[in-house]
């Protein structure tokens, strides 16, 4: 008879990616069937009813403990895994070590009598971002917003507020930037040199940082915008800043601005400031009948004068037998340019993100089509973490489509760089090997890797593991989306 | 070149600070809880008013750049024009049923001083009959009252 616990404690509070590590910890916990240590806010509480917890009254500023173990003399051991768990709270270097004795409640009063050249990066609730990057802006700091789903006037008034004061606001929904070699957030480590990086996506920023450092060119400095800050709403006004920052840089030789297509008196104000400015711009726009992100680094290394090498392909794929292209990525921007390319030789492709609103997959992200999806959209990280961060939902999909006799290629993508899992491929490479064992008839899989031999997974370690599960990894996502075509094709 | 930053304030995911740690930059983490639900939308609403830098500023210098100054003495009912049984008491227009201990407390020795009741402890039920007695913000008449505000 199991035994469920479930209790409340009012106003304490911790960050969901943490509380998602405490809760996979407990589960771990020999006798525990389930465990959920969450904010009680209402999708929690969705959650915690489906997973058959009782819950009291609770708000979404209670910590809600819900554990349920096989027979009632294991709680003691949950519980104690939950407290043990919740102590180290996800923070990898001791708070002893960063010598606050009391952490500042607010990001002003953190920023009281602090070095101008401090930066703020913010990756509260969304609802509540502008409180925090205000106080940022308002004691002179630039901000980097990771925080998803700002209001857009919220985006607005931030933006307008640092124009006034020569600031930059990255993001909101940066997910990469790199400012005089750091990164934040989601960033890959490269040798810093001559090109300077716009970037309103983040994996469109990663992707051609990696190739770059590859073909021997450095990026010393990449400034997240967010996506929508080159739309008429926003008007670039983080754009035009980055671009006069990365021109007054006189290491930077070359500014490239990663996109979308934007408005078209944005894309002219945008322009307007490039020519005046020392430093030749680049625009690297992504969109159909764009060129893709490699060709947009090549045409960057063109520019500088410096050779393209050959795109490195490590493995190969065996041959396919079903006839449909199964996309799984965790870049959202890595899974649009690889509908793009794919939609040119297979025409539609069904999608969570789709090129058009009739290719839209149901929630079960299932269809007999060729299909692609992004686990980053944010309708998929709604109460769990970025799939950079936990792979579990990803796996779930790369096993459920390798069992599908149509399936004939398996398209992935691997993201390296700080902010990421520590050895995706430790769980990725089993995966792909049981993918393949599993496959009805044969089964290609490829995969590009975004890193760097400098990134904290190591790119070799990781691409060693994926080919010796079977699979063919590309550094660049568009030579493996071309590459997944072919092997196709030869089905067709 | 660019340099990178000093130090890193960061505010949200402890995920993103042990990752700018891991670089060797200093972090200082702030211990951020979620605004009472419900009042996401205020709150951005005031940080965000282009107004409000100036107007806290101006809020501040009045109290800071002025000395208070004791110019005479005079019962308050005859300078605020109150009879008796009026009363008034700090923060915004409140009923005594939704009053809290302390203001309780401060109304009910107010009333007894005023000589309404012999025992403080008899001023609950006038107060909630609300017979012969008002209560009213200090702020409405210009005034303010000391600890739980009650003049």
């Amino acid at each position: 008879m199991s035994h469920s616990h479930v209790e409340v404690r009012p106003g304490a509070y911790a960050d969901s990616v943490a509380l998602l590590q405490v809760s996979r910890a407990v589960q771990q916990v020999a006798g525990v069937e389930a465990a959920q240590v969450a904010m009680g806010t209402p999708l929690n509480r969705d959650l915690l009813a489906q997973m058959g917890f009782e819950l009291p009254e609770v708000s979404a500023n209670d910590l809600v403990v819900a554990v349920r173990v096989a027979t009632a003399d294991r709680l003691g051991d949950a519980l104690a895994a939950v407290e043990e768990a919740m102590a180290r709270r996800g923070r990898r270097t001791p708070a002893a070590a960063e010598g606050a004795e009391t952490p500042p409640r607010t990001t002003a009063a953190a920023l009281r009598g602090a070095d101008p050249r401090d930066l703020v990066l913010v990756s509260v609730p969304g609802a509540s971002a502008l409180v925090e990057a205000m106080d940022a802006l308002d004691a002179g700091h630039d901000v980097m917003v990771f925080s998803d789903n700002v209001p857009v006037e919220h985006e607005l008034a931030l933006k307008t507020a640092a124009a006034e004061r020569d600031l930059l606001v990255m993001g909101p929904d940066c997910g990469t930037a790199v400012v005089g070699g750091l990164g934040l957030g989601f960033a890959n480590t490269c040798t810093p040199g001559p090109v300077g990086v716009v970037a309103a996506s983040g994996t469109g920023c990663q992707q051609l940082m990696c190739l770059l450092e590859h073909a021997g060119v450095g990026v010393g400095t990449a400034l997240g915008v967010g996506g929508r800050d080159l739309s008429s709403a926003i008007g670039g006004r983080s754009t035009l800043e980055a671009l006069r920052r990365l021109d007054a840089d006189p290491d930077v030789e070359l500014v490239v601005v990663v996109s979308k297509p934007p408005a078209a008196e944005v894309a002219a104000a945008v322009r307007a400031c490039a020519d005046e400015l020392g430093t030749p711009v680049q625009l690297a726009l992504l969109g159909p009948g764009e060129p893709d992100l490699t060709t947009a680094a090549e045409r960057a290394l063109g520019a500088l004068g410096r050779a393209v090498p050959e795109w490195p392909v490590w493995g190969t794929a065996g041959l396919a037998q079903g006839d449909l292209l199964r996309g799984l990525f965790v870049g959202g921007t890595l899974c649009d340019e690889a509908m793009l390319i794919a939609t040119g030789t297979l025409g539609p492709v069904r999608s969570n993100i789709p090129l058009s609103p009739d290719l839209a997959l149901g929630p079960d992200l299932e269809a007999d089509a060729h299909t692609m999806i992004d686990f980053g959209d944010d309708a998929l990280t709604a109460g769990r973490a970025h799939p950079m961060i936990d792979p579990t939902l990803r796996l779930e999909h790369l096993a459920r489509v390798a069992r599908d006799p149509r399936t004939g290629v398996v398209l992935l993508d691997v993201v390296l760089g700080h902010g990421a899992e520590a050895d995706p491929a430790a769980s990725l490479a089993p995966a792909v090997a049981s993918a393949l064992q599993a496959a009805p008839g044969d089964l290609a899989v490829v995969v590009s890797c975004v890193g760097t031999e400098l990134d904290p997974q190591g790119l070799d370690r990781q691409v060693q593991a994926l080919v010796e599960a079977g699979a063919e990894v590309h550094l660049s996502n568009a030579r493996a989306t071309r590459r997944a075509l072919d092997i196709l094709g030869g089905v067709r | 070149m660019t340099l990178p930053p000093a130090r890193v304030v960061t505010v949200g995911a402890d995920h993103l600070a042990d990752a700018v740690a891991e670089q060797a930059v200093t972090v200082s983490r702030v211990a951020w809880r979620p605004p009472m639900p419900g009042t996401e939308a205020d709150l951005a609403c005031v940080a965000a008013d282009p107004l409000r830098r100036e107007a806290n500023e101006r809020a501040l210098a009045a109290v800071l750049d002025v000395q208070a100054r004791l110019v005479d003495v005079a019962p308050a009912g005859e300078l605020l024009g109150l009879d008796r049984g009026d009363f008034l008491h700090a923060g915004p227009p409140i009923a005594w049923a939704d009053a809290s201990g302390p203001l309780r407390g401060a109304l009910m020795g107010a009333a007894a001083l005023e000589g309404l009741v012999d025992d403080p402890a008899d001023a609950a039920t006038l107060f909630e009959s609300g017979d012969a007695v008002s209560i009213d913000p200090c702020h409405h008449h210009g005034a303010v009252g000391p600890m739980a505000g009650v003049v």
